[in-house]
């Protein structure tokens, strides 16, 4: 496969990631101010929404490209040393790679930088997210592995 | 001492052009990130280092011998040995007030000891606040300290950053205003002491990282806290109000996310400033000296980000005009006060951390 085509497959598994998890978390968000008792109308949702894929980019895209890219190069070298569906291993990292690089910033930086991780279930949302784009990188380039 | 500064400073207010000549000199230097200041009467200071040690500085120079023993701090990101403040009757009792911050990196948390110092030792040591619950981030003690008028002491909580959320529930300390007694107890006024879900130390609520607390002449409770990208707030205090955090704020998150798009709400304190972008206000005092007339009355709030220290103007409770100030010194400041001298001094942060002294330059 030419590498030129990997690195769209790849690019496309980050953004449908990034989509997700900035989605995701924007309404994480709004739960918790539902909570304290404010309105969010529909209209408040979509803008918030809209403003946190445009605000978050730099930060998040970053982040989930990089998570990425080390976990799919770890899936490529199991499935190398230990065998197995390379299909799995990409899921497997996907599933991982974030909540691993969550982690990895919180015990070097002391906090959570991407504010929907800060709980188990947003974690696993997230992680969720990481599961889509290493699906999403497996169907595109391992169809033959499915 | 030596004079590191001579400027004539143009103070930009809003209402008249006005300009105070001053000189900055250094008190001390080689202080491990400073963080607090208490003059005693014999002419010594106390200075609080992040670092965790407390240190004394006689005739303008600092004694090797650390004051202690102290109780084991946690030094990590923003925590460590933080505010201190004297007792009205030091001159009888000796004692006085500090704050750190204390447990481990998987839980700590803000707490607060008074002592009766005795010459260069803490005796009669007393936990009199511990914040609740633990938390496992290095960020967001809070910890500034104020006497009421009534002698009911204020100490400032943070968040702890990853629990911002629980700034808006009265169940913890998390971004709270706590008001005690002296001895820990607490007094029968608070605002939230009859219900039965709300911590009865709990004075105000809604803030994200406190770490500038003022109790002026007249009696108004100061406060000012830090945002986050954006969105630092001046706050005057009333018992029992909520201050918004998170549910409001004018700052983003630093991923840049909103942290809420709302930036008023029904029941929510609006700041009386805020600040965009952030400035980092950490320290905080009223003038009340005679030494700078032009200034008498004016608040000073100490910035790390902006590197300076903004005087504050106010008129009936809101600020009329706002001045940058000692910029040229180049550095993180943490701290301003008023000596008994009628003098400012203020703390760099850093790990060669100093104490100025700002004068009139005549």
């Amino acid at each position: 496969m030419k590498k030129t085509r990997i690195i769209i497959i790849f690019v496309v598994a980050v953004l449908t990631t990034y989509l997700l998890a900035s989605i995701i978390g924007t309404q994480i968000v709004l739960t918790d101010i539902l909570n304290f008792g404010l309105e969010v109308s529909l209209s408040d949702r979509v803008s918030a929404t809209i403003h946190d894929i445009v605000g978050l980019a730099p930060v998040l895209s970053a982040l989930i490209s990089a998570a990425l890219l080390v976990g799919f190069i770890v899936a490529i070298i199991c499935k190398r040393f230990l065998g197995g569906n390379l299909t799995y291993w990409y899921l497997a990292a996907g599933f991982t790679s974030l909540p691993a690089t969550i982690m990895l910033i919180k015990s070097v930086m002391g906090v959570t930088l991407f504010a929907a991780a800060r709980t188990g279930w947003g974690m696993l949302l997230i992680a969720l997210c990481g599961l889509v784009g290493g699906w999403l990188f497996a169907r595109l380039t391992q169809k033959r592995d499915v | 001492m030596k004079t590191i500064f001579n400027v004539c400073v143009l103070l930009c207010l809003a209402s008249s052009a006005n300009a105070t000549e001053y000189t900055i000199e250094t008190v001390a230097d080689g202080l491990s990130y400073p963080w607090a200041i208490a003059f005693l009467p014999d002419g010594d200071m106390l200075v609080t280092e992040r670092s965790g040690q407390l240190r004394r500085v006689t005739n303008g120079k600092l004694q090797q011998q650390a004051i202690g023993p102290l109780p084991a701090v946690y030094v990590a990101g923003q925590g460590g040995l933080l505010d201190i403040i004297l007792d009205p009757e030091f001159n009888t009792n000796h004692r006085l007030y500090l704050s750190f911050s204390s447990g481990t990196k998987a839980a700590n948390y803000t707490r607060v000891i008074s002592a009766r110092l005795d010459e260069n030792r803490l005796e009669d040591i007393n936990t009199i606040f511990t914040a609740s619950p633990s938390k496992d981030t290095p960020h967001h003690f809070g910890g500034r300290l104020a006497l009421m008028p009534d002698q009911t002491l204020l100490i400032t909580v943070g968040e702890g950053f990853n629990f911002r959320e629980q700034a808006q529930f009265l169940d913890n300390h998390f971004g709270k205003l706590i008001r005690i007694n002296k001895d820990g107890s607490v007094p029968s006024d608070n605002p939230f002491i009859d219900r039965g879900d709300a911590l009865p130390e709990i004075w105000t609520y809604g803030h994200r990282n406190p770490q500038g607390l003022l109790v002026s002449i007249d009696g108004t409770v100061w406060l000012h806290e830090h945002g986050p990208r954006g969105g630092d707030e001046l706050n005057l205090i009333k018992p029992g109000k909520n201050y918004g955090w998170p549910a409001i704020t004018h700052g983003m998150d630093y991923s840049g996310a909103y942290v809420s798009p709302f930036t008023e709400a029904s029941g929510m304190e609006q700041p009386v400033v805020y600040w965009l972008p952030s400035i980092a206000p950490a320290g905080f005092c009223e003038y009340l000296g005679d030494v700078f007339p032009d200034w008498q009355g004016n608040l000073f709030v100490a910035a790390l980000a902006e590197k300076s220290v903004r005087r504050l103007v106010m008129k009936n409770g809101r600020v009329q005009s706002q001045a940058i100030m000692f910029t040229e010194i180049e550095q993180r400041i943490r701290e301003i006060q008023v000596g008994p001298d009628g003098y400012l001094y203020l703390l760099t942060d850093s790990d060669a951390g100093q104490i100025l002294k700002v004068l009139p330059a005549n």
